[in-house]
């Protein structure tokens, strides 16, 4: 796993920005600073959505809007909202935050609701679910990720960021409970090459980072 | 000026914006905010109807938080999430503006932006409007707060207090800032890291009309121990 270049590397990644509240200005500057890379996704807020389809999509570079992030805590309506906003701005992807007050409040019915609605939404395009893996126990973790599942959405990914750090374990965890079956998303605290690959080790299709000089060199 | 209990607790947004709080949890949250006569139960869109449903027939009203923490939707999106949460028995919104717009000083987007949301919730609604004061340089508050106003927001509120973003807490100096750049008629809330009675009353004195905060309950009991 250590000879993986960096270029292999950054395909498996999805960036975010590192620039709390970034003016367009910001955002064009950080934009060209990616240049070098072909990623998995650059992830961006909806109303980013359109600015980042504009200048990634000329370079062939996917662009992935995040739904209700990072508190998961809308209602399926105004999820739907935000997700056909995105898609309509251009997003090749989705992530969208899992309702974790229903799903601890044992309402399903809301979790599958929001995540199938917007799954359909999407078509054919790559749909991941944040579970907030690290605010569950493992079983309610797995728990989480078969709901996503059952939704249709098979694309797993650990955590949202803020604070919510993943470890290997979790990425593990489900690894062995849903084998080939589900993709997985590392996110959450990841800042170097070195926890990227203990990530992808552990069965991580794709990892997550506002680092991206950390985890790819500069 | 904060004369007595109830006086206290109407200047207050008792919140609950925790991440995965279940229903019973709010339900309870509500239950024993609601007696002490709190201006409003500030909680996630999710758990409007749980708390609508738990202050029906009572003076405290439910505020939802719309675009929250990070206010990177398009004003259609704003609108939309507080209309919803309007039917859904919000009486109050509180809206994050785009902080980058603010950052910019796009101070055009913003007036926009609020005035969406605005003409989805029109009074006697109140429409508090969140420019998050932690990451704007004086001027660039001064600024979105104006356009706030223009937009048609009732309160201007000074930060979300999001922990995770790692801002600094609000300060007596926003509260300030914001009642010398705004008419008389914009109330300011106060939210970002109040935790104690001396902090309700300093931000108060400053010119803020309401105070965020999730120790709305120790607040109160402190104000008991002190009349004492």
């Amino acid at each position: 796993m250590t000879e993986l270049s960096a270029s292999d590397l950054a395909a498996r990644v999805d960036a975010s920005v590192p620039i709390p509240a970034a003016t367009e200005a910001e955002l064009w500057e950080w934009f060209s600073r990616l240049e070098p890379w072909r990623l998995a996704a650059v992830a961006v807020e909806p109303a980013m959505v359109g600015l980042a389809s504009k200048w990634f999509h000329p370079r062939g570079q996917p662009v992935c809007g995040l739904i209700a992030y990072p508190l998961g805590a809308m209602t399926t309506g105004a999820k739907v909202v935000q997700a056909e906003q995105a898609l309509s701005d251009g997003a090749d992807e989705l992530d969208i935050a899992m309702d974790l007050s229903a799903f601890r409040s044992g309402d399903y019915g809301k979790v599958v609701d929001d995540l199938r609605t917007v799954r359909w939404l999407a078509g054919d395009r790559t749909v991941k679910c944040i579970y907030y893996s690290s605010l569950l126990s493992e079983s309610e973790g797995l728990e989480a990720a078969a709901l996503a599942v059952e939704a249709g959405i098979t694309f797993l990914k650990t955590n949202p960021g803020y604070g919510n750090v993943t470890a290997p374990e979790q990425v593990a965890a489900v690894r062995r409970r849903f084998g080939q079956e589900v993709r997985v998303m590392a996110s959450g605290g990841i800042r170097n090459r070195a926890e990227a690959l203990s990530m992808i080790a552990s069965g991580a299709d794709r990892v997550a980072t506002s680092s991206l000089v950390g985890v790819l060199g500069g | 000026m904060i004369n007595s209990e109830s006086d206290l607790a109407r200047l207050i947004d008792q919140t609950n914006l925790n991440l995965g709080a279940t229903r019973g949890q709010i339900q309870e949250f509500c239950e024993e905010a609601l007696p002490l006569g709190f201006a409003a139960l500030c909680v996630l869109p999710n758990m409007v109807p749980v708390a609508s449903r738990a202050a029906a027939g009572s003076a405290t009203v439910v505020a939802a938080c719309i675009s929250f923490p990070l206010g990177m939707d398009l004003p259609s999106t704003k609108a939309y999430e507080a209309r919803e949460a309007q039917e859904m028995g919000a009486g109050e919104i509180d809206m994050v503006i785009h902080t980058g717009r603010a950052r910019a000083a796009d101070t055009s987007y913003i007036a926009r932006e609020v005035g969406t949301v605005r003409r989805a919730v029109p009074s006697p609604h109140l429409l508090k409007v969140i420019i998050e004061m932690p990451l704007l340089s004086s001027e660039q508050a001064r600024l979105a707060a104006l356009a706030a106003e223009e937009g048609g927001a009732d309160l201007v509120k000074t930060s979300t207090g999001f922990k995770p973003l790692k801002i600094r807490a609000t300060t007596v100096a926003d509260v300030v800032l914001l009642r010398a750049a705004l008419g008389p008629r914009t109330g300011i809330k106060a939210a970002g890291g109040i935790r104690l009675l001396v902090e309700v009353e300093a931000m108060v004195e400053a010119g803020a009309t309401r105070v965020g905060t999730s120790s709305g309950m120790a607040i109160v009991e402190e104000h008991r121990r002190r009349a004492g």
